[in-house]
């Protein structure tokens, strides 16, 4: 047999990342979240665990931004080395119309926290993701990320419509054990689909 | 398999036209050895013209799976309404076309468990307003077994 037939996951990574899945709350908006940036003085922190949203939300806060017209920057911040990249980002000039987005803020540690005290000197707004409150430097939450299992089984019907081809379902019962398992972890979650996934379509055809 | 996506549907206020992109491989199986010379023919239809102003084609290849996403891109060309960037284009005509190239000797189109390996042929169109959409035509770059998951072990 040849590699002829291609199976879509949809629970992999190039579904799941950050800017292609929707922002699951209802309640806080994009847009509700950029006026809000602006009553706590145009910095803002996203804080949560692990796969809880952060980057999808930062992704969802650059497209709102750009709607309203504003300069947009994305930062995405892998290791305490990329200090001097995010330094020349909060030190540099800003002016009033720009939207500053750096991601995973807590790499930086110590040096981070120090940083984050001097971004009240620049001009636009900022928005960093981090873990711990403890590393953003004192500066405003704009909001703490926590999916549900609500949230999460929305997350697969929409994802699981992207492959038609295959009917497979999920019991809600053990999406939400699946959700518990990873502690609201919602990338390891769709990791775990992924796998399970890949066993139901091509399981049956291995014997 | 096809795909498509309208690109940056959540930047927008209006419905998008919906086109149908056909994409026609000179390839039994859309089946291709390596080295071989990729030729495909493409009609998008269901979309005025006059609201395209520009046509991007593409053929790449992508992982997919659980890590971080590769991509490599071996043909590439954007053709804007009014200018023509193409040799190959005489006229302006966005909806049809031919794409051929000689493709690479790797990577190798994949069907993994953990990961996969694609090749497609790909059409972006912007539509005025900033719109766009986009069609994703997967091929076959050589004949790799589809991989399957190990029987259970019997004890």
């Amino acid at each position: 047999m040849t590699c002829r037939e291609v199976v879509h996951n949809p629970f992999a990574t190039r579904s799941t990342r950050p800017g292609q899945l929707a922002w699951w709350s209802v309640a806080e908006s994009p847009a509700g979240l950029l006026d809000r940036l602006d009553q706590l003085g145009g910095r803002g922190v996203l804080c949560g665990p692990h796969g809880s949203g952060k980057s999808t939300l930062l992704w969802q806060l650059l497209a709102e931004g750009r709607t309203r017209g504003w300069t947009v920057r994305h930062l995405r911040l892998r290791s305490r080395a990329d200090v001097v990249v995010a330094a020349a980002a909060v030190l540099g000039a800003g002016d009033d119309r720009q939207l500053l987005c750096i991601d995973s803020w807590e790499t930086l540690g110590w040096a981070g926290r120090l940083l984050a005290r001097l971004a009240w000197r620049r001009r636009g707004r900022l928005i960093m993701t981090t873990h711990h409150a403890s590393s953003s430097g004192g500066l405003p939450i704009l909001l703490r990320t926590q999916p549900t299992p609500a949230c999460f089984r929305s997350l697969v019907a929409d994802l699981l419509a992207q492959a038609p081809g295959h009917q497979i379902d999920f019991e809600p019962q053990l999406l939400e054990a699946i959700f518990w398992r990873h502690e609201g972890n919602l990338r390891e979650a769709f990791f775990e689909l992924y796998d399970r996934f890949e066993a139901a379509v091509r399981g049956p055809r291995a014997a | 398999m096809n795909g498509s996506r309208h690109a940056s549907a959540q930047r927008l206020s209006s419905p998008l036209p919906t086109p149908q992109v056909t994409v026609t491989f000179r390839s039994d199986g859309n089946l291709y050895i390596p080295g071989e010379r990729l030729l495909a023919r493409y009609r998008v239809e269901g979309v005025d013209e006059t609201l395209v102003t520009a046509v991007e084609r593409s053929v790449a290849w992508y992982s997919e799976g659980k890590g971080e996403e590769d991509l490599g891109v071996v043909f590439f060309d954007r053709s804007v309404a009014g200018r023509q960037v193409s040799d190959e284009q005489v006229g302006w005509q966005p909806l049809t076309g031919t794409i051929s190239i000689r493709l690479p000797l790797c990577p190798l189109s994949y069907e993994g468990l953990i990961v996969k390996i694609r090749w497609c042929v790909r059409l972006r169109l912007f539509f005025v307003g900033g719109r766009d959409f986009v069609s994703e035509h997967i091929f076959f770059l050589g004949d790799i077994p589809v991989a399957r998951p190990p029987e259970p072990v019997a004890s």
